[in-house]
């Protein structure tokens, strides 16, 4: 009897199996969540072949899920149902988020790990602003993230349109007086008037601009403090004083920026004959403020000649005090959450330590990125040396280029303080920058009240 | 008693072992199968058990009857299918309107080909297919945004299923059934339904979300083969990966086209390669590199026949990574006579001709053609014979070239690539300095 009924269970078990998806062989493993496109994941997927040389019984499981903030919200929504995964591609402001679950790890219990963690050789390869950050979350004794790839905006200049109207690659914002040609203000009013159809200067990311302009100029922006209301401190006079400028600027068509273009500005930039829909005319931009990994995007088409219609030049943003640059840190870092099974924590650990202790990963995902090596040593590899060494104004050098001046700057680069609220901090000051500049009223009441608006946005957000 | 126990418990097990049959068969049968010509087979069916998110939200039907491109919403009808999420639609005024969906990112499925671009592709192209009518709806009310290409559309697609009164979003569809990742979908006017669909998506496994593999995608070890073996079995090797050896014997956009030599017929053969956006194709696709390439073998209708998908490594090539054999090495031009233009073998090769007239020239003038500016010469041959040469958008000293160049002029020399257009041959130019005029 009992063997029988056991046959009827396995029947019925068989039977389920072949028709329920969730009967079907899932073994995951360690998930990886990134943005990562085919390119980079090929490289990706290509030392997790090397990976499981080494560790036959690790799973990797590696998923592209979109864009970073695409990251951001599927990790929030699986945290809140205990389907995170095991690692996933971060900013500080995610991983302040993640930090109220209390499921991130502390990366410090394997780094320190007598038999598992890091050599003191391995933690000195870091570039040793990249890897701090992952530690800047309150308690310095806790390490939330550890660099994967970083990045910093740069400006990219139209060579050919700068050598026909003479004009100097501008390291500073606002022109001292009329004859100041190495500000940007000089040379954007230089080319409109050159170029009456052209909006000068794109700038992709609002919230960026605004938080390295208050980190330039040493202004305030946000602070970690325990009230909410202390938190958000953008409204102020100083910040006013530049954003008037760039009202100003804005007003009299000398710029744009994603949100306001409606696409990255890139696409403003490189445009060489598609015409807008309202003035039939060719619109186009001379200058394009944006990711240094985002190089190649900002280079325009190779003609049906395999011709390229400009050439493109990078140099660091404009500063407002070029004797204290200040850019912003880019590019994401890995963090690791909470398995219910603590084996799946540990395997995550190996594939971590693997991937960003190693120098021929890091340069292989910088040549196909853009983003630049977290390690020093990925910079002497012959390969990536002679990658450097091409580095040009056309679509075969500028990726390399855009790496060296991203480099050269690694002193320069700043984080925002992380904390909750500070991700809608963000998000804010972008939105306010784009309708502080198109505002028809100009009034200081209205202009005031469009940043008090967005102060008001953080704190309720927050509460 | 023990016997009729016994039957009792044999009976027992017949039934389950045909109930088990009849659930699997029952299951089996709720799927459906969705042919495509020209992309192959795949066989999906949502679980109807399954939440529709597609119709969670809602399309504002109160004006639709206007032009897209002006009001942020209106009918469309299907220009041309792309991929999973690309499709050109004409507008109520009839303008062409290339839409790239929003907050969706499909798997690649032309120009390079990624496992599940092919069944995101039929899936958009069968439910738009088997559509009454289609809208348009932009992310923002009343304001249209483009692309990170700043050439194409954003835009949510609406469709309303043959006999059905009720309106379907095909982005969060094609989240739903797991053939898309998200793509800033968060902050979109439908976010919070997308998110959703993606994790219901992921905790059922469904397509790319599972472990099972693309139907569609080739898994198998790259074939090695020779340009002619591929060229002239295109059908047979489309969606494969293949590896041969050719010289770059001309640079075009973002790809190049290869060539080499095959001794049995005398004859080079010539493929087109796309390098795609990879920051190290340039440093690979070189004029006059000798090169092992290996990528996808890729026959559609939007771009012909090409080769794309390579992977470049200047670190620690893998044996699929394109390879520099040779660099500095003489490209041949085949020359040819207009009799040669009827041998289908001697497409993408690098070809020239000689003493040949233009009696005629088309110049495209669509403002709307990437292709505004360039030309198709009518030309005769000293026997008499009419032959066809298309110029892309030429340039000289910065300036565009026009007809005039080339009017009634007879020409020396000329070289160019062989291909086809509409299924005739011609010869393409690509740059003034492969013209040479009989003074």
């Amino acid at each position: 009897m009992k063997k029988v009924v056991i046959v009827i269970l396995l029947i019925a078990v068989l039977a389920a199996c072949l028709v329920l998806p969730a009967c079907k062989k899932q073994t995951e493993g360690v998930v990886f969540y990134h943005t990562m496109g085919k390119s980079l994941r090929e490289v990706l997927q290509k030392y997790i072949r090397i990976f499981n040389e080494q560790h036959p019984d690790i799973v990797i499981t590696e998923s592209a899920i979109g864009g970073y903030n695409d990251v951001r919200d599927q990790v929030i929504n699986e945290l809140q149902a205990g389907k995170q995964p095991a690692i996933a591609y971060a900013y500080a402001d995610h991983v302040a988020t993640y930090l109220m679950t209390k499921k991130v790890v502390d990366l410090n219990t394997y780094i320190n790990d007598p038999e598992v963690g890091l050599t003191q050789a391995q933690k000195d390869d870091f570039i040793q602003g990249y890897y701090a950050e992952g530690s800047a979350f309150g308690d310095p004794d806790k390490m939330y993230t550890l660099p994967f790839s970083k990045s910093t905006e740069v400006m990219y200049y139209n060579i050919d349109k700068f050598n026909e109207l003479h004009l100097a690659v501008p390291d500073h914002w606002f022109a001292v007086d009329d004859n100041d040609t190495t500000s940007l203000e000089y040379v954007i009013k230089a080319l409109k008037a050159a170029d009456p159809d052209c909006i000068p200067l794109g700038y992709d990311s609002e919230a960026n601009w605004f938080i390295t302009m208050c980190e330039q100029l040493g202004t305030p922006y946000t602070a970690a403090a325990d009230r909410v209301e202390d938190r958000f401190l953008f409204n102020n006079d100083a910040n006013v004083a530049f954003l008037n400028k760039f009202r100003e600027w804005y007003q009299a068509g000398l710029l744009t920026t994603q949100e306001d273009y409606g696409s990255y500005t890139s696409g403003l930039f490189t445009n060489i004959k598609k015409k807008d829909k309202d003035t039939g005319k060719i619109i186009r931009s001379y200058i394009s403020i944006g990711s240094s990994a985002g190089a190649t995007h900002q280079c325009p088409e190779a003609l049906d000649d395999g011709s390229y219609p400009f050439q493109v030049g990078i140099a660091e943003i404009p500063q407002a005090d070029p004797n204290n640059k200040k850019v912003i840190s880019q590019g994401p870092s890995l963090v690791m959450l909470q398995q219910s099974d603590s084996k799946l924590n540990d395997q995550a650990w190996t594939f971590i330590k693997f991937l960003l202790t190693n120098s021929e990963f890091q340069a292989e995902f910088s040549m196909a990125s853009g983003y630049v090596p977290v390690l020093k040593s990925a910079f002497s590899l012959p390969g990536y040396e002679a990658f450097l060494e091409d580095a040009g104004t056309d679509k075969n050098g500028i990726a390399a280029l855009s790496a060296k001046i991203c480099m050269e700057q690694e002193e320069h680069y700043f984080t925002s303080p992380a904390f909750v609220g500070s991700s809608d901090a963000r998000d804010q000051v972008g939105e306010m920058l784009l309708k502080y500049m198109s505002s028809k009223d100009g009034s200081e009441t209205a202009l005031r009240k469009i940043l008090q608006d967005a102060v008001n946005r953080c704190i309720s957000n927050n509460k | 008693m023990k016997t009729n126990h016994r039957s009792f418990l044999y009976v027992l097990v017949v039934a389950a072992l045909v109930a088990a049959m009849t659930l699997t068969l029952s299951f089996a049968l709720v799927g459906c199968k969705s042919d495509e010509d020209d992309l192959g087979t795949w066989d999906y069916t949502r679980d109807p058990s399954l939440t529709d998110f597609g119709t969670q939200v809602t399309l504002e039907t109160s004006n639709l009857d206007t032009n897209f491109e002006e009001t942020g919403r209106g009918y469309v009808t299907v220009q041309q299918h792309i991929d999973g999420d690309t499709v050109h639609f004409n507008s109520k005024s009839g303008k062409l309107l290339k839409v790239r969906f929003q907050g969706i990112d499909t798997p690649e499925s032309t120009g390079k080909v990624e496992p599940w671009g092919k069944p995101a592709s039929i899936y958009t192209k069968t439910k738009l297919k088997n559509a009454d009518k289609i809208v348009l709806e932009s992310d923002k009310e009343g304001q249209v945004t483009l692309d990170s290409t700043g050439s194409r559309y954003l835009a949510w697609v609406w469709y309303l299923p043959k006999g059905s009164s009720t309106w379907h979003n095909l982005n969060i569809e094609i989240l739903a059934d797991g053939l898309a990742v998200g793509k800033s979908t968060l902050t979109t006017r439908y976010g919070e339904v997308a998110v959703k669909a993606i994790t219901d998506a992921r905790s059922h496994h469904l397509n790319m979300h599972s472990s099972e593999k693309d139907p569609l995608y080739f898994y198998g070890e790259t074939v090695d083969l020779t340009i002619k073996a591929l060229v002239t079995n295109k059908q047979a090797y489309n969606g494969i990966k293949v590896r041969f050896e050719g010289v770059v014997a001309k640079k075009s956009g973002e790809g190049v086209y290869v060539q080499a030599f095959d001794q049995d017929t005398n004859q080079y053969y010539g493929v087109y390669v796309y390098g795609g956006y990879a920051s190290l194709a340039p440093k690979f696709l070189v004029e006059g590199y000798r090169l092992s390439i290996a990528g996808t073998a890729d026959n559609n209708e939007t771009f012909g026949f090409q080769v794309s998908g390579l992977s470049f490594s200047l670190i620690s090539p893998e044996k699929d990574d394109v390879k520099i054999l040779e660099k500095n090495v003489e490209i041949v031009t085949t020359t040819i006579t207009a009799d040669d233009f009827t041998n289908p073998d001697i497409e993408d090769v690098l070809v020239e001709m000689h003493d040949i007239t233009v009696t005629s020239v088309y110049t495209t003038k669509n403002e709307e053609s990437s292709s505004k500016g360039a030309m198709t010469l009518t030309c005769k041959t000293q026997d008499g014979k009419t032959v066809k040469v298309r110029t892309v958008v030429l340039t000289l000293d910065g300036e565009t070239v026009t007809e005039e160049y080339f009017k009634g002029k007879t020409i020396s020399r000329i070289k160019g690539i062989i291909e086809y257009y509409e299924g005739e041959p011609q010869l393409k130019l690509f740059t003034t300095s492969d013209v040479e005029f009989k003074q």
